[in-house]
């Protein structure tokens, strides 16, 4: 039996104002999957990213991520470095003064020395098409571009886990192309909350639905992602391409 | 900028603002970008300093009704108005020429704490977002046909505007900080670069720590 990189039973998350996002969870995913998590607006599955990157109070009575019991001592803090989390708008993310130095934030937090954060850089840039832009402001950059940075700045945590969520969103077809081949070229075990199920079935294998905090349905990309009721009873259509399929 | 703040006669505060100003064009020669900011600059000095000969006490050089102007007032305004010219145009050569980034870690270098740098930095990259956000969310309304006008269908419009903007700035804000949280951030910031001091940085430190030192002494010397 395959040890499972995230093993979450009972998980559930509230807002400050007590409302619930999260209502016991229970999720399992293995080493090196793409798991696709879709769901229409307000599903919960930002609040499942950040607690799955241990950035916000939950409460569970099973939470391993990649052979740490969160729910133990401090652990919960060891989890950004595990479960590293692209944010939804990448300006969030990059606030440091050139792209090189953003992407090495992570890595220098990590306590690495500067020749292995600077090795590391030089990966992470490599991966995702950037040396040439290294010395650039990041702010400066194309939407595509700071997508790309966002996610080197994860790759060179060297994290098990990448949460990625809406990596997608607000990208032109180029850039949406060149963030699906760094996708699937990457073989860490991939959580990607999206809405673009073309996108999902490219990248991933596995689909689950999440509505109202909970989990819907759970299986292969292709079977939910063509399952029209199954879809339409959430708010959300099959994509084109399956459409086309049937 | 210290000694252009302890000049006291106004022949030396012009020969302090020229050589501000000769500095200022050599790290800086785009004049679009430092001219409009030396407007401000003497738009607000000029709020200071205009009452100044009619408040201070004197030898009158014009009078009008119970408005008087004394001498006294005159050079006063007139040597605050230099002085706060030169040290604002060396102000301006100091920022055009390095970036915000640099000027932040070199304050720390000169024992700025680490949290009041980080703070700066992180404050003045809010700053630029919010700015964004701004135009925006100004382009949003011009697109619906709004135009600023005296009235108060337009002052609601313009407090909303800024009670949302404070809300976005809050709701970003919190992103940002789970956003650094989430790549191990603990407190400190730090950078791959290590910063070197070369020969013609010395150099320049010390021309600089000479000249303004030569010229409030000459000051001294000659103005007493």
């Amino acid at each position: 039996m395959i040890n499972s990189i995230i093993d979450i039973l009972q998980l559930s998350h509230s807002y400050a104002d007590g409302t619930k996002s999260i209502h016991h969870l229970n999720l399992r995913i293995n080493p090196g999957e793409s798991v696709a998590i879709i769901g229409p607006n307000g599903a919960g599955k930002t609040s499942l990213f950040l607690c799955l990157a241990g950035l916000v109070s939950f409460q569970a009575s099973t939470f391993n991520i990649s052979g740490i019991n969160a729910l133990e001592g401090n652990n919960k803090s060891l989890l950004p470095s595990k479960a590293a989390l692209l944010f939804q708008d990448s300006d969030d993310q990059l606030f440091c003064p050139t792209v090189e130095e953003d992407i090495a934030f992570g890595p220098m937090n990590q306590g690495l020395s500067k020749s292995e954060v600077k090795q590391r850089v030089e990966i992470a840039l490599e991966e995702v098409g950037l040396l040439e832009k290294r010395t650039k402001v990041p702010h400066q950059l194309s939407g595509g571009e700071k997508r790309r940075a966002a996610l080197a700045g994860l790759l060179a945590m060297n994290p098990d886990i990448l949460l990625l969520d809406e990596p997608s969103q607000f990208l032109d077809h180029r850039s949406r192309r060149s963030l699906i081949n760094i996708l699937n070229k990457n073989t860490h075990t991939k959580l990607i909350a999206t809405h673009d199920f073309e996108m999902a079935l490219e990248t991933c294998t596995r689909a689950i639905l999440l509505d109202q905090g909970k989990i819907f349905a759970d299986g292969p990309a292709k079977t939910i992602l063509s399952d029209a009721s199954l879809l339409s009873n959430h708010g959300m259509e099959v994509p084109y391409s399956q459409k086309l399929n049937r | 900028m210290l000694c252009m703040a302890f000049l006291k006669t106004p022949t030396f505060a012009v020969v302090g603002f020229g050589a501000s100003l000769i500095l200022l064009v050599g790290t800086w020669p785009d004049l679009g970008w430092w001219l409009p900011r030396i407007c401000w600059i003497v738009i607000s000095l000029l709020v200071f300093i205009l009452p100044t000969p009619f408040l201070t006490p004197g030898e009158t050089i014009f009078e009008w009704g119970i408005i008087k102007a004394s001498k006294e007032g005159l050079e006063t305004s007139l040597l605050i108005f230099l002085r706060g010219l030169a040290i604002s145009t060396l102000a301006l050569a100091l920022i055009g020429s390095s970036t915000i980034y640099d000027l932040v870690r070199g304050a720390n270098g000169l024992g700025l704490p680490s949290k009041i740098g980080s703070i700066f930095w992180l404050g003045f990259r809010h700053l630029d977002l919010l700015s964004h956000e701004f135009k925006r969310m100004r382009i949003a309304l011009r697109a619906r046909g709004y135009k600023i006008k005296p009235g108060f269908g337009s002052y609601k419009t313009i407090a909303w505007l800024s009670a949302n903007m404070l809300v976005r700035a809050l709701d970003r804000s919190e992103h940002v900080g789970l956003a650094i949280k989430a790549r191990g951030f603990h407190g400190v910031f730090t950078s791959i670069e290590t910063p070197k001091t070369t020969l013609h940085e010395l150099g320049f430190f010390f021309a600089m720590l000479l000249l303004p030192s030569l010229l409030l002494i000459l000051d001294f010397w000659l103005g007493n």
